[in-house]
């Protein structure tokens, strides 16, 4: 059994996986995904392997190659499935509301005056987000209809076509943190609460991380909203309202978890790594089964 | 799997993918690399062979540096976040 690591930049996550892999026996080649050339209509070299696990940096990167994989039939962890619900909030806040799994309330918009609109109906304060972005770049809280309208105008005149979308999101007043809960293959095997005097949580805004107990709930909500988005691999963010209780706010396909494994206790990487190598094993075994089938083994497996 | 045939697959697989063979055997034959700093001419080590593409600081000059090459070990600034990036 063979797994790829595809990656942009190897940074301590990635370091983190390789060592991992290596230390439960798996046999691991880290590919920088820049130096590749894909032939769509032949697999070639990739044909070693029974599954990739995707590290990219670069989402667009990561849509390509995974797509591209996928067609070779190559198992990838995450699927492109879920790696498209779970990168774009939009395609999240439905796939959450589908499943019946509490989220903020969204609106969403084309352009700066029915924006003004979406936000008066959520009521002010509101908070406006690229649809794709991490670490809460060009995430904005608009207190007023002051703020709305010059948010709204710059984003319409200067943003790029992706940045005219206008999702806007109700506010919710959390305790000075949000939640973090990394589940793989199902099973949250941890929490942390990112802290910070910013209403803004990221740790990539200098937010504060604390390892803290998984309760019943943390452990249900974050199940069911990563069974929402068919990802093997992924932090759920929430969000504790003292109106609405816990929220799921959103997912994360590629995590990021250096600064959770000392906070927490727990291997996050080797946890990682064990699953992609479960997911590989039985790849290996049904690759010569039609895509049904092997859905059905995995099912069974599972 | 040691460390040295771990590395010496990723060298082979990097050189299958590339068609280049200059780059082989070239990595983990000694415990510490070092490589200069583009920014500040430092010298910035690791403490393993490094691989293209891993993030690494000059503790003189504070940079975000990334490997480019690995035979022989080339630094460049690292990219400032693109749009798309994230986790």
């Amino acid at each position: 059994m063979r797994i790829a690591m595809t990656y942009t930049r190897l940074r301590t996550e990635e370091r983190l996986l390789l060592d991992a892999f290596e230390n439960i026996g798996v046999d691991v080649t880290p590919v920088d995904i820049r130096g590749v050339v894909f032939d769509p209509m032949d697999q070639g070299e990739w044909s070693q392997y029974d599954a990739v696990i995707d590290r990219s940096l670069s989402l667009t990167n990561t849509l390509n190659s995974v797509r591209i994989l996928e067609g070779y039939g190559i198992r990838c962890i995450n699927p492109l499935s879920a790696i498209l619900t779970c990168s774009d909030k939009l395609a999240t806040t439905i796939a959450l509301s589908n499943a019946d799994v509490s989220t903020p309330r969204v609106r969403v918009a084309t352009n700066a005056k029915s924006g003004l609109q979406a936000v008066e109906q959520l009521g002010y304060p509101a908070v406006i987000k690229p649809t794709v972005g991490s670490w809460g770049r060009l995430v904005a809280r608009m207190n007023d209809q002051d703020a709305a309208e010059a948010i709204l105008e710059h984003r319409e005149t200067l943003g790029s076509a992706s940045q005219n979308v206008f999702y806007i999101q109700e506010h919710i007043d959390k305790p000075g943190r949000d939640i973090r809960v990394f589940v793989v293959g199902g099973q949250p095997i941890a929490a942390i609460a990112r802290s910070s005097d910013h209403w803004v949580t990221n740790t990539a805004r200098g937010a504060t991380a604390q390892g803290i107990e998984l309760t019943d709930e943390l452990r249900d909500l974050s199940i069911r909203a990563v069974m929402a988005t068919g990802a093997d691999i992924a932090a759920v963010d929430l969000l504790e309202c003292p109106i609405q209780g816990l929220l799921v706010n959103e997912l994360n396909h590629s995590m990021e978890f250096r600064n959770s494994i000392e906070t927490t206790g727990v291997n996050i990487a080797e946890h990682v790594a064990r699953h992609a190598a479960e997911i590989a094993e039985i790849h290996a075994q049904t690759r010569t089964q039609s895509p049904a089938a092997q859905l059905v083994h995995e099912a069974i497996s599972s | 799997m040691n460390i040295r045939g771990f590395s010496l697959s990723i060298v082979n697989f990097y050189n299958r993918l590339t068609g280049n063979h200059t780059q082989r055997n070239h990595i983990m034959t000694q415990a510490t690399v070092t490589a200069a700093c583009p920014e500040c001419d430092a010298s910035v080590g690791f403490n393993r062979a490094p691989l293209n593409g891993e993030i690494a600081n000059c503790t003189d000059c504070s940079s975000e540096l990334e490997v480019v090459n690995t035979a022989p070990i080339t630094l460049e600034l690292a990219p400032e976040v693109e749009e798309d990036w994230g986790e």
